[in-house]
């Protein structure tokens, strides 16, 4: 089909669509008379939430930290700090969505309100990375120096965090995009909440292509 | 080419009237409910979902109307406002939670249902063509197929002009060789 052809189905559309179409005054008007919530900020009162309760925990964390500092075992005492450490990023990254939130406009450009949309979406992987990257201080943090008097203790309590460790890390650096398609990543992202963050990441991909 | 009564109303008016006013609103719906139609037929197959994404594009139209930049023609806003809602929100057509859908009748409709659409016609195949493509394709070359320049459909999407002029070249190939295998 040559480009004159397309264009000329296009405009017999266009004039079908003349004579055929209508407009619903009364309903388009109901519409002017409801409370619109805006699609975007709908998502900020959970992630506000969310936000201020981790903010809270931190803190708590942190008073924690400094009145046991002294006498706290160390593997409570650096269990503790390293989750306050992680949940701090994961926070931060919070903050940034709900900035991302506030600041995309569906009226500004197809890349840039994409961009903003897909980048919110795609962060919740990243916070599920460093939410399985602190997994270990769960086997850490109850350790008590007595312990290690039992060797089968020791064994137990040893061979237990270098597994969370191990699997940790290593589903810290393979949950990505790239690995959507294994067996263990479907098993791991099963759910429909998950697709859309898929998509996303795609998306994110596409826009930078489509740049080029 | 314009979308059915898009020369009825002109930005110079929205200046001078009250933005918030719901009449100017109605006026500038009525006047451009082409490219509602068009955009939402793009990225919406299905007639309950196109349905929803029309009254979704018209909802987020009313939030934004009292905030529209007069810097730009209003089918660019209207346009980036579309597309952003379609592709945001439609994508694959997936069950969408119903947040602001409080309406159950049509916004807008077609007279005779099946009229523009003949399931076995070039047209009907220009439309499938079209929703095969990604996303930011279909929108591109629904802007070339509605006319708009290179500035503004570069505008609406946030690309260089050179990049647009490339990009709608691929595809109008893509979519010359979709109807040549069909043919042959």
């Amino acid at each position: 089909m040559q480009e004159s052809e397309l264009i000329a189905l296009w405009r017999s559309y266009d004039q079908k669509l003349e004579e055929n179409l209508t407009l619903n005054r009364q309903n388009a008007a109901a519409i002017t008379l409801i409370k619109i919530k805006s699609l975007l900020r709908t998502m900020a009162p959970m992630k506000m939430f969310v936000t201020i309760a981790g903010i809270l925990w931190i803190s708590f964390l942190c008073v924690v930290l400094y009145k046991t500092y002294s006498f706290a075992s160390p593997f409570f005492w650096y269990s503790i700090l390293i989750h306050v450490v992680l949940l701090a990023v994961v926070i931060g990254i919070y903050i940034s969505q709900i900035i991302l939130i506030f600041q995309t406009d569906l009226s500004e450009a197809l890349m840039e309100t994409q961009r903003r949309l897909a980048s919110l979406k795609g962060s919740t992987l990243l916070i599920s990375r460093l939410m399985f990257l602190h997994a270990p201080v769960w086997t850490t943090f109850s350790i008590q120096e007595r312990m290690f008097e039992h060797p089968v203790w020791l064994t137990l309590q040893v061979a237990t965090t270098i597994l969370f460790l191990i699997t940790a890390l290593w589903l810290f650096f393979n949950i990505k995009y790239e690995n959507r398609d294994k067996k263990w990543f479907k098993m791991i992202f099963n759910g429909k909440e998950w697709d859309p963050v898929m998509r996303s990441i795609e998306m994110l991909r596409e826009i930078e292509g489509y740049e080029d | 080419m314009h979308v059915p009564g898009d020369t009825d109303l002109r930005d110079s008016d929205l200046r001078d009237s009250d933005l918030r006013d719901s009449e100017s609103f109605l006026n500038v719906i009525d006047a451009n409910k082409g490219i509602i139609y068009k955009v939402a037929n793009a990225y919406c197959r299905d007639n309950e979902n196109r349905k929803d994404l029309i009254q979704e594009i018209t909802a987020q139209l009313w939030l934004a109307f009292p905030k529209y930049d007069d810097r730009f023609m209003l089918s660019t806003w209207m346009y980036r406002i579309a597309l952003n809602v379609s592709i945001s929100f439609y994508r694959k057509e997936t069950k969408r939670n119903k947040l602001n859908q409080p309406l159950t009748a049509e916004i807008i409709s077609l007279i005779t249902e099946d009229a523009p659409f003949d399931a076995n016609s070039e047209l009907s195949l220009l439309h499938r063509f079209i929703r095969e493509l990604k996303e930011f394709d279909r929108a591109l070359i629904l802007l070339y197929l509605e006319d708009r320049s290179q500035q503004e459909i570069a505008d609406i999407l946030g690309i260089s002009i050179s990049n647009v002029s490339t990009k709608v070249a691929r595809i109008k190939e893509q979519l010359r060789q979709k109807f040549s295998i069909l043919k042959s």
